[in-house]
């Protein structure tokens, strides 16, 4: 077998299925909950939400175990530098000092276009599943 | 609030404090800030020591990428600085010393070689790089 057959008869996709693959434009099943949530927050007139109740919330939507410290604080971060989050510290006066200062993020004016174009684009790909496994 | 889920909050905020020590200031702020709270809630909420540690074993390799992502480019930053060269320079006769007290013959020569040459090629660099920083400003 020469190696470009070699090469040709590997599978299309070489990660395992459960292995989210980023595409442009689509987000992450983990990205899109949090946006979700904060949608949500927003629609209740209660836009901002902190880490550990994003995590709860999330845990009690998908009945899972407690969300990774380490997963959920990076989407985070990664949302807000895609300009999908804006997040602050809260003001000294906004809390009780015998708790930590909570950071606070809501979700911004693009977060729902961005959430309805990734929608789009999986529904797509999945009724072209040629274009899903390129 | 158990002794389990006590130590379970001692141990996450050890790890934290440990990945966020490589990491530049504004980061490393920000992340501990983060976890410190989210291990004070968990704590109020009275969830299970072993469901925190979990939570943050499973985040662990996130934690590493995220390091890597804010550490590395800090790092090459330093190196356009003498001071890691002036840092680096004692080590290359250190080990010399080292390897000819352990070892004889060949690898001993060769590690007296690089000791001689590597520290002073080094603090050349750091006196060239030192040279272009005083030449930008």
């Amino acid at each position: 077998m020469t190696t470009r057959e070699a090469v040709t008869s590997l599978p299309a996709r070489a990660y395992p299925s459960h292995v989210p693959r980023r595409r442009a434009g689509v987000l992450l099943p983990i990205e899109e909950e949090i946006l979700e949530l904060g949608v949500r927050r927003l629609r209740d007139g209660q836009p901002e939400f902190y880490g550990f109740a994003a995590a709860t919330e999330l845990d009690g939507d998908a009945g899972r175990r407690l969300t990774a410290h380490g997963t959920l604080y990076k989407v985070l971060e990664r949302l807000e530098r895609d300009g999908l989050l804006v997040s602050r510290w809260e003001e000294p006066e906004e809390f009780d000092e015998s708790r930590p200062r909570r950071r606070l993020y809501r979700v911004s004016d693009q977060a729902e276009g961005a959430l309805r174009t990734s929608r789009s684009l999986q529904q797509k790909a999945s009724l072209r599943p040629n274009l899903a496994a390129r | 609030m158990t002794a389990l889920a006590r130590r379970s909050s001692r141990l996450v905020w050890g790890w934290c404090v440990a990945y966020t020590s490589v990491t530049p200031q504004p980061s490393r702020e920000r992340r501990r800030d983060e976890i410190r709270s989210h291990l004070w809630e968990s704590e109020r909420a009275g969830l299970a020591g072993h469901r925190v540690a979990f939570a943050a074993l499973r985040g662990a390799l996130h934690d590493l990428g995220w390091v890597i992502g804010r550490a590395l480019p800090a790092l090459g930053r330093s190196f356009a600085t003498p001071a890691p060269y002036v840092a680096l320079a004692p080590l290359f006769p250190l080990q010399a010393w080292l390897v000819s007290a352990l070892t004889v013959g060949a690898t001993a020569h060769l590690a007296e070689g690089i000791g001689g040459i590597g520290g002073g090629a080094t603090l050349t660099l750091a006196a060239v790089v030192w040279m272009f920083q005083r030449r930008r400003r």
